[in-house]
């Protein structure tokens, strides 16, 4: 039976390697797994070969001394040892994929067999683990290290949930355990501060110095080191031996004494009979579904707010593209409820902590919240179209249903994006008109002034809503254009392939951005000195000044929005998949 | 007078793979159509293509006289599809599904048509929910009720009984029926041929993508039995797509 559920892992491995090198051969993963491969090289590995290890990162392994990392990572092993006690789960139930329960649980094989089943096949993900680990530190445990604590981690985490579920039976709930976990946590914490008490580590590292850090650390450490804290900390002490092994031999040593205590953990569990089965499928199904749940709330696709009710009335003879405003303003009021507030909160705890603050006079108060509101209003044009996707991004899934509707591409395209620009537009008008209102009334820097006036606000309401619409086009565009790459599947959601992704989409949408408003800068310069020239003084000057540039970015866009829209009615999302 | 539905020659193929292959047909209205084949016959695709979702790579498609490829608005005007999964809007309730694609189609006095379409498909106390509340029965059936409200000429079902109880297949089969007597064209598409059997007037047989059979009922059973006796449609089906292609009418 072993060696069949071996050959179930390594098989699983090997076709999970061989289809994500296979699919390399297809563009977009290979450019995105390359981007993601320069990412993490720049990130970790460059760092890494320079310093021999990641400072900043993995702090036990940039503490000088092995015997202190030692020590500090066997209390953090003690500590998760002991909480995995405290955990809510207490039904016994263990993770299995749908295949996994149809397959085994029907199978005539016993609750031990599947136990080491589910212990062996947790060993890939156990393995990916220690293979990042090691190439981005803990180089001491030479991987296999890695490998055996995570390993025995894994079975002893078998043992404490089918553990819980026995002390339920004894009638020993979560809240006991909980509790007995916490006067543990407690009289550890006391039994270490005493012991160190008397060790002066805050006056050693004051005193702190690139020669005497050994020294230092050699005199923390040996306090970690009398009988009773030895005792305490064997279990864990292994499992950290493994991490940071002096030598080979005491790797060796250390592995082997992890295969001893696996094994120990694993027949304990098998004898605690538990029957984990159905508990085990009501725990698969609740995590699969929270997973689900987790990935639609990243996407953006979760309602949270299902009463809210429609801004408006959709008229009987409303045209369909304010049906499609209509609709996507419901999606905005009952799936974006969060993005709102992330953009709104912050700015109203602002007002709030200003208009509390009596050390400083009301001048400046109103000038704080001035620039704050204006500064907002800048942060909410470059991020706001990337948070409200209740857009073709939000629609992807039903493509094929907006490809029915008697309508044009381009007609699709503006009522999608409609929404969203109304709701960022209106939001930036009234951060602008609030920011500036504020200022005038403040007492700022002369070099300040110019946020203060009419001009500016004119000049900033006449580019924010071009903008924010030229930035949503590009958003939908990705969409439109590569629709395989705006959807990654749930196996594409990690990794660095997934990484690369996301930094190309970025790196491309900030190109197509700069391109687009490369033109009406261009001109807004001369325009600007033509007009002042003329019209200084006057409101008059800052719209004229602005309204050339202003047009060549709206002809940009009715373009973009024409093209986009001819690529709406061409694609053919079948072929995407 | 134009037919219903014109397909001429329609090829689709997917990254070099031959999905349908110059397959031509064509319906009347008041006419219902079964399309029948075995899994991967090219059914969903001749669908999907001639309801404007993906462009055909060769032939040509009008629906009610209109051109899919250069008139493909006023050509889905007159169209509407169901498919066999029910694509829903997650954040709109039911009645406002019904709303958004009233408007969408431009649905005159598109208020007083929502009450008898919920009724019809048992949905009246659900209006109000969302599709996450739904079950996959009822969603089968808000998505078959948004392609009823505009009263299309064509109507293409993928699979139209999938997920639904008996009482539900019964209420969707005289809604088809129903319709059809007004003047609707049917195409169906779908696996249970005692339903095709019992609801078309013609049946389109294909297989690899290709035409294999397309005439009456009673003509394509006296055509493979070969007058050797009475035979059902299954038999006539299960013969004919395990065999070499017959001469189609």
């Amino acid at each position: 039976m072993i060696a069949a559920f071996l050959i179930v892992t390594l098989q699983t491995l090997k076709n999970r390697t061989i289809s994500r090198i296979r699919r390399l051969k297809n563009p977009r993963y290979l450019l995105s797994a390359m981007a993601g491969a320069a990412y993490f090289y720049f990130m970790f590995l460059r760092r890494t070969t320079r310093h021999g290890k990641l400072p900043g990162i993995i702090i036990a392994s940039s503490i000088p001394g092995t015997e202190l990392a030692l020590d500090v990572t066997s209390l953090i092993m003690l500590v998760l040892l002991i909480g995995a006690w405290a955990l809510p789960e207490q039904s016994g139930g263990l993770e299995f994929s749908e295949a996994e329960i149809q397959f085994l649980f029907a199978a005539p094989i016993t609750r031990t067999q599947i136990l080491l089943y589910k212990f062996m096949r947790g060993f890939t993900g156990i393995v990916i683990t220690a293979i990042i680990m090691s190439v981005v530190g803990f180089r001491q445990a030479k991987g296999i290290g890695l490998l055996f604590m995570f390993g025995a981690f894994s079975a002893y985490n078998i043992m404490a949930a089918l553990g819980r579920a026995r002390l339920k039976q004894l009638h020993i709930g979560a809240l006991a355990r909980i509790a007995i976990v916490a006067i543990i946590y407690v009289g550890l914490s006391w039994f270490v501060t005493m012991q160190l008490k008397d060790a002066d580590i805050g006056g050693a590292l004051t005193r702190v110095g690139a020669k005497n850090l050994g020294s230092v650390t050699a005199a923390v450490d040996s306090h970690f080191h009398s009988p009773f804290i030895n005792t305490i900390l064997f279990v864990p002490r292994t499992f950290a031996s493994a991490v940071f092994p002096s030598d080979l031999v005491h790797l060796f040593v250390a592995c082997a004494t992890l295969v001893v205590l696996a094994t120990l953990f694993l027949l304990i569990a098998s004898r605690l009979n538990i029957s984990f089965e159905e508990s085990s499928i009501r725990y698969s199904n609740k995590r699969a579904q929270s997973r689900e749940m987790q990935q639609q709330q990243l996407r953006g696709m979760t309602v949270t707010w299902r009463r809210a009710k429609p801004l408006f009335r959709l008229g009987d003879n409303a045209r369909p593209e304010v049906a499609f405003i209509w609709k996507n303003t419901i999606s905005v009021l009952r799936m974006s409820v969060r993005n709102i507030l992330a953009i709104v909160l912050p700015l109203g705890l602002f007002g709030l902590v200003v208009s509390q603050l009596k050390l400083i006079s009301v001048s400046d108060r109103l000038a704080m919240a001035g620039f704050a509101t204006l500064i907002f209003s800048g942060i909410l044009l470059l991020l706001g179209p990337m948070m409200l996707k209740n857009d073709l991004r939000l629609d992807l899934p039903r493509f094929e249903v907006l490809k029915t509707y008697p309508l044009s591409g381009e007609t699709i395209v503006a009522g999608e994006i409609a929404a969203p620009l109304t709701l960022l537009s209106a939001a930036q008008i009234v951060f602008i008109v609030i920011g500036s209102t504020l200022l005038r009334f403040a007492t700022i820097s002369s070099s300040l002034q110019i946020f203060a006036t009419l001009e500016f606000a004119i000049i900033a309401i006449m580019f924010v809503i071009p903008i924010c619409a030229a930035q949503l086009l590009i958003q939908n565009a990705a969409v439109v254009y590569y629709p395989a790459w705006a959807t990654p599947s749930k196996e594409d959601m990690k990794g660095f392939v997934a990484t690369g992704q996301r930094m190309l989409v970025l790196i491309c949408y900030l190109v197509v951005l700069s391109v687009m408003l490369l033109p009406p800068a261009a001109i807004f310069v001369p325009t600007f000195f033509f007009a002042g020239h003329y019209l200084k003084g006057t409101p008059v000057f800052a719209a004229l000044a602005t309204l050339v540039p202003v047009s060549v970015l709206i002809v940009e866009i009715y373009l973009a929005l024409k093209l986009l829209g001819a690529q709406f009615e061409s694609i053919d999302v079948s072929e995407e998949r | 007078m134009d037919n219903a539905i014109d397909v001429h020659n329609l090829t689709k193929s997917y990254d070099g793979f031959v999905a349908v292959k110059e397959l031509s047909f064509s319906a009347n209205k008041g006419e219902v159509i079964g399309l029948v084949g075995p899994n991967g016959a090219g059914k969903t695709s001749t669908l999907r293509a001639i309801a404007g979702i993906h462009p055909p790579t060769d032939g040509q498609i009008r629906v009610c006289g209109f051109d899919m490829r250069s008139d493909p608005v006023e050509a889905k005007r007159r169209l509407a599809f169901m498919p066999d999964e029910p694509r829903l809007f997650d954040y709109l309730t039911v009645e406002e599904h019904l709303q958004f694609i009233s408007r969408v189609y431009r649905v005159s006095g598109f208020r007083a048509k929502i009450d008898p379409l919920l009724e019809e498909f048992e949905l009246l106390d659900k209006r109000t929910a969302l599709p996450a509340e739904l079950s996959r029965g009822m969603k089968q059936k808000l998505m078959i009720a948004c392609g009823f409200i505009h009263d299309p000429e064509v109507l293409i079902f993928d699979e139209p009984l999938t997920g639904l109880d008996p009482l539900g297949i019964r209420r969707m089969k005289e809604s088809i029926q129903r319709r059809a007597t007004a003047g609707a064209c049917v195409i169906l598409s779908s696996h249970l041929l005692h339903l095709v059997e019992e609801l078309c007037d013609r049946v389109l047989i294909i297989q690899r993508g290709t035409r294999i059979a397309f005439g009456t009922i009673e003509d394509l059973k006296f055509q493979i039995a070969q007058g050797k006796g009475d035979m059902s449609l299954e038999d006539a089906f299960l013969r004919i797509t395990s065999e070499e292609p017959v001469a189609s009418k």
